[in-house]
């Protein structure tokens, strides 16, 4: 017996990626950050889940801000082939993901479940070079809509911890910006997202539902 | 220092300068990198151990990298000048991570500079000083790139040891072997190598050409060394060693040289910080895994300043520290002050199995299935039987139950796709009974985030139908409303529902939270006149209620957060702070179906009005059916996108009902609220 849903909307996982894209990203770096989206989107389509509930989004920002791929649902996903060239604006980025998440995200209502609690990644190498503060308390002190949960990744010594922290209270530090450390954050973006899609899910409801897997060797948890 | 104690592990962090000002000998740097790799290696002199931390600065930014013989140095551009502050913070960001694991307490920093530091590099330096760390300035300035004032800035630095060398080639050799044997001396300047012993291989290098401790520790803080006294603190003990290009290399320096400071009985006593003794454990040690040229102390680290801890006096063993048996081992419990990392970042560290693809080296991903959906749900699901054989649980459960007067109750439970995927029990439960007229039913989801959920769940079912059944028996002859017994019934089923967990927890010696589980319990009693429907519900879940006019009444407010996947879990509160939760009406009309379900099946039909008479419809002919329990189940198996949790439903209704069982189709469905005393409850991840 075949039930008829009608075509109704299912709550949906949303990923959004913030990859700095500055020229200090240039050369080995953004390729890697490249291969990593593309890893990121193959990890998912072999997991049944994300398959059903993934939506990606991404976001570079170097001079300025861009939503180069609006929240698409996995499996019409195309990982774009990002360049890097430019200042760091850090705060437009996230101006960027504050919009975003205000016209994507289904918030639950009383005769709709809405999405899952949004994922974020960002990831920079360096100092933000424009007036990125207030985005970042806008961000950061989004308590009651469309909350998401940010996680942030320092590439190198050229961030400062504290910026990040301004962001999330998730914050990683990258040792070495070697291609391997960037693929490797890239994996553990897919088992994040994979630990998330399963828990969110999981009977009874996911008070997991923010849990991620331990980070790889060679990035460390700032404290 | 005459005595077997076991040896510290030297947590070394050498800084190697690598912007353009090194071209030229970057090679020659690379390969004495090597060597000294291997050298400290391969030390047998002493047990010792060493931890070699190289961190490369440079214009822009630092790395942080065991050297391994395949790792090569890269050049950077020349300015604005090496990285110092990036370098020393994240040296001081890993030291607090090898802290934290009580990893080690000797530190030792060496810095090689080829040029002046861009920035402000002191703050860095203090702060590595400030915690006691040994920091040696090694410049091999052959361009004069350092000018005076900051060459001043560095030789003023407090608690820094300063090398200048304005060296060629050759001189790096000299450098590097008094890195090595700086190294070395230092991993074995307070273990068991007698003193004689230790001044043969150990030339004190530091300290050839002055006074003997310029090692500033944190004070105040008490020595732990009963042989000899901490020598006065002089911060300002700076030591100055240039080596000019013709130098006859001071370095390292004999060991007929005229002071060897670092003896047993001065200055590294200097080095000795005592623990509090509080933080201390005694063992039991472990030693399996340690080779025993491994050795390993593990310390308790105050929470401030003292991070050079060392072992001084261990035989006797002071009390403080204990020797295992064969003396290699100490593990001391790690202080409390130091914050682990899974308090701030909630880490899955429960679960192996990602813990296995963390280990995994390939970072290959399967490429992507080429037809990943049919009708929006995914085709790569599997169906994979539970490895872990303990408190298994079938895969489906179906049970049919017959009341008086034709009503019936069934119930369904089926493995959802997820958990069938992963190889993971059903974590939802049911529990049906009937007695005295009164119809109950109890479905359960076990919690995804607890352990023992599949535990929980059905044990909350089972003891709350048992202890409904009973108190009903129990009230026989009663002459109390009908609505006051679904209360009482009610109540009592909430709260032996939650002391068999409570008494599980207790015997599984496990917190009750890991037998979360959500809990939704209906009694029913049909009248002359209607109904008496009575509902508990401690998380999410939906009880509804169809009327032979066609509409669809909801019977509870389930608990429902801003963002999907949050619900609260009867093991959340006290047993007491749910009763208020309960709610009985009395209605006019019985209903033709009364179910109760899941999440995993009622999110399926959000929203209600649109897709749950699609569902009433199917029950109702699922009821009509030979063996409805089955058919229920074959139900719950339907496909739809986003939906792989594990899907239980269990039914009331009159298997021969007066009214049409068909529902007119020209019967709008309207969905009621539930109109009783529910208060709205907090969610307990609504803070987030």
């Amino acid at each position: 017996m075949e039930m008829d849903f009608g075509g109704a909307e299912s709550r949906r996982l949303p990923i959004y990626l913030l990859l700095d894209t500055s020229g200090s990203m240039a050369g080995a770096p953004i390729q890697a950050v490249n291969q990593g989206v593309n890893l990121l989107y193959n990890e998912l389509m072999n997991d049944p889940s994300a398959i059903e509930t993934v939506h990606i989004a991404v976001i570079t920002f170097d001079s300025q801000a861009k939503m180069v791929m609006p929240l698409t649902e996995l499996t019409q996903f195309n990982p774009p082939n990002l360049n890097a060239g430019g200042t760091t604006s850090l705060g437009a980025a996230l101006h960027l993901l504050g919009s975003s998440l205000d016209r994507d995200i289904v918030s639950n209502s009383s005769n709709r479940k809405g999405d899952y609690k949004p994922l974020v990644f960002l990831m920079t190498d360096g100092m933000p070079t424009d007036n990125w503060e207030h985005q970042a308390d806008a961000i950061k002190n989004r308590t009651k809509q469309k909350v998401a949960t940010i996680i942030a990744l320092g590439c190198g010594g050229g961030v400062e911890t504290s910026t990040l922290k301004r962001i999330t209270e998730v914050v990683l530090m990258m040792d070495s910006v070697t291609p391997d450390q960037i693929t490797q954050f890239f994996k553990w973006v897919s088992q994040s997202v994979s630990t998330a899609s399963v828990s969110a899910q999981a009977a009874g409801g996911g008070e997991a539902q923010a849990q991620l897997p331990p980070p790889p060797t060679g990035i460390q948890v700032v404290l | 220092m005459n005595h077997n104690s076991s040896v510290q592990p030297l947590l070394a962090y050498l800084v190697v300068d690598r912007t353009g000002l090194i071209e030229g000998r970057i090679n020659i740097i690379q390969n004495q990198l090597d060597a000294l790799r291997t050298t400290l290696h391969h030390n047998k002199v002493a047990p010792i151990r060493i931890r070699l931390k190289v961190v490369e600065a440079f214009a822009a930014t630092v790395g942080m990298i065991e050297p391994t013989l395949s790792h090569r140095l890269q050049l950077s551009g020349r300015s604005p000048g090496c990285d110092l502050k990036g370098a020393t913070r994240e040296i001081l960001n890993n030291l607090q991570k090898a802290l934290d694991v009580g990893q080690s307490s000797k530190i030792e920093v060496i810095i090689l500079l080829a040029g002046k530091p861009a920035g402000d590099w002191q703050g860095g330096i203090d702060s590595l000083a400030n915690r006691g760390v040994r920091v040696s300035v090694i410049a091999f300035d052959t361009e004069q790139m350092i000018d005076n004032e900051t060459l001043k800035k560095i030789k003023t630095q407090d608690g820094v040891i300063f090398r200048e060398t304005r060296v060629d080639h050759d001189s790096i050799e000299q450098i590097f072997e008094w890195i090595a044997e700086s190294l070395q001396h230092s991993a074995t300047s307070t273990d068991r190598v007698p003193p004689a012993e230790a001044q043969a291989i150990s030339p004190s290098p530091l300290n050839t050409q002055t006074t003997p401790q310029s090692t500033p520790v944190p004070q105040p803080l008490p020595t732990q060394s009963q042989t000899a006294p901490p020598p006065q603190q002089d911060s300002t003990a700076l030591k100055t060693i240039t080596l000019d290009q013709s130098s006859q290399v001071e370095l390292p320096p004999t060991p007929e040289a005229p002071a060897t400071p670092i003896s047993p009985e001065t200055p590294v006593i200097a080095e000795v910080a005592a623990f509090p003794a509080e933080q201390v454990e005694p063992p039991p040690m472990d030693v399996a895994g340690m080779s025993s040229e491994e050795v390993k102390l593990e310390v308790a680290i105050p929470e401030q300043g003292a991070s050079r801890i060392v072992q001084e006096s261990v035989s006797p063993p002071s009390g403080d520290l204990s020797l295992n048996e064969e003396h290699t081992l100490f593990k001391v419990k790690p202080p409390e002050t130091f914050p682990s990392i899974e308090t701030v970042l909630e880490m899955d560290i429960e679960n192996p199995s990602l813990k296995e693809e963390i280990a995994e080296t390939t970072i290959e991903a399967a490429p992507a299935p080429l037809r990943a959906t049919k009708g929006g749900v995914a085709t790569i699901w599997e169906d994979r039987e539970p490895i872990d054989p303990s408190d298994p649980v079938p895969h489906t459960d179906t049970q049919i139950l017959n009341a008086i007067d034709n009503w019936r109750i069934i119930g369904a439970s089926r493995r959802g796709k997820m958990h069938a995927h992963k190889g993971i029990y059903r974590e939802d439960a049911f529990a049906l009974d009937q007695i005295n007229g009164w119809h109950l039913m109890v479905v359960a989801d076990g919690g995804g985030s607890c352990p023992l959920s599949r535990v929980g769940s059905q044990l909350a079912a089972n003891a709350a139908i048992t202890a409904m059944a009973q108190i009903i028996e129990s009230m026989a002859g009663a002459t109390l409303p009908l609505k006051k017994i679904g209360k009482i019934v009610l109540d009592e089923g909430v709260e032996q529902g939650w002391k068999a967990l409570k008494t599980e927890a207790e015997q599984r010696q496990v917190p009750l939270g890991h037998l979360g589980t959500t809990f939704l319990a209906v009694v029913h009693r049909p009248t002359e006149q209607g109904s008496v429907i009575g509902v508990a519900q401690v998380g999410d879940g939906l009880v509804v209620a169809e009327f032979t006019d066609g509409s669809i009444k909801s019977l509870a407010e389930p608990d429902v957060g801003e963002t999907a996947g949050v619900t609260l879990f009867l093991t959340s509160k006290p047993w007491q702070e749910w009763l208020h939760r309960i709610n009985v009406e009395t209605l006019a009309t019985s209903p033709q179906l009364l179910a109760a379900m899941c999440d995993g099946v009622a999110d399926d039909f959000i929203p209600f009005e649109q897709h749950l008479p699609q569902l009433f419809d199917r029950l109702k002919h699922v009821i009509k059916q030979e063996q409805p329990q089955q058919k229920l189940l074959e139900l719950l198996g339907y496909d739809k996108r986003g939906s792989f949790d594990d899907r239980t439903l269990a039914l009331i209704y009159r298997s021969k009902a007066e009214s049409n069982p068909t529902a007119p189709e020209e019967a709008k469905p309207v969905i009621e609220p539930w109109t009783g005393e529910q208060t709205d409850e907090k969610h307990a991840n609504d803070t987030e």
